[in-house]
């Protein structure tokens, strides 16, 4: 069981993600600039 | 000189927020929410995890802007930032957050580190589950600021003082300002 009270059944980062929409929404736009921005080679979709 | 080129003259941080600024606007947009929104924690304790942390990892630029932000928070209390970044045990802070910095000690060490006793300790002293998870995510992504100014080699002033006015700006403007590229004063 993780430390504190998280959605059951979500793996990993998941499950925090959902417990703190506010935080998740600049940390997913971080991760779609850094992973799969224009200057970050392929894409993962062109794998 | 940084390890890339950097606008001069923009100390930490700001020099590479400069010349990426897809990843600086989604950088700042989660600063702002992790130090500055509404929450149970205030900013200047906030801002306290994220000197100690940034302190912690040896890292001039965020320990030094941090602690002037959460000094600024508190009406420019320098002194009780210097006695928390020294040994936050004896500081004049309330236990919840001791036992809040001792859990952001153990991220900055590795996520693993973290034991169940920490947390019940922290439960003890009446920190919420958000209060806990707020704490780890502002311990983690400070890991991440901290190499990111440090992996770039970046120009960081050494006086606190040259930190006073960023501090003052972090902590009562806040990090998301359309032209803050353009004026380069504060990350």
């Amino acid at each position: 069981m993780a430390h504190i009270q998280l959605p059951e059944g979500l793996p990993g980062i998941r499950g925090p993600m959902v417990f703190s929409p506010e935080t998740t929404k600049p940390l997913c736009d971080l991760v779609q600039v850094l992973l799969t921005g224009p200057h970050s080679g392929r894409r993962p979709k062109e794998k | 000189m940084a390890h890339i080129q950097v606008p001069e003259g923009a100390p930490g941080i700001l020099g590479p927020m400069a010349i990426s600024p897809e990843s600086t606007k989604a950088l700042r947009e989660l600063v702002e929410v992790l130090l500055r929104r509404p929450n149970t924690l205030t900013s200047a304790e906030r801002e306290m995890i994220a000197m100690y942390v940034s302190s912690q990892n040896d890292c001039c630029f965020c320990q030094l802007s941090h602690g002037a932000a959460a000094a600024e928070h508190l009406g420019g209390d320098y002194d009780l930032i210097d006695r928390v970044k020294r040994n936050y045990a004896t500081a004049q802070i309330s236990d919840k957050l001791k036992s809040l910095l001792a859990i952001a000690g153990k991220v900055q060490k590795g996520g693993k580190h973290v034991t169940p006793e920490d947390i019940a300790r922290a439960r003890q002293q009446g920190a919420t589950d958000k209060e806990i998870h707020d704490t780890v995510l502002i311990a983690a992504a400070f890991c991440m600021f901290n190499r990111y100014v440090d992996g770039l080699d970046t120009w960081q002033p050494t006086d606190p003082n040259d930190y006073r006015e960023m501090g003052q700006i972090m902590a009562h403007v806040g990090y998301v300002r359309p032209d803050w590229e353009k004026t380069g004063e504060a990350a």
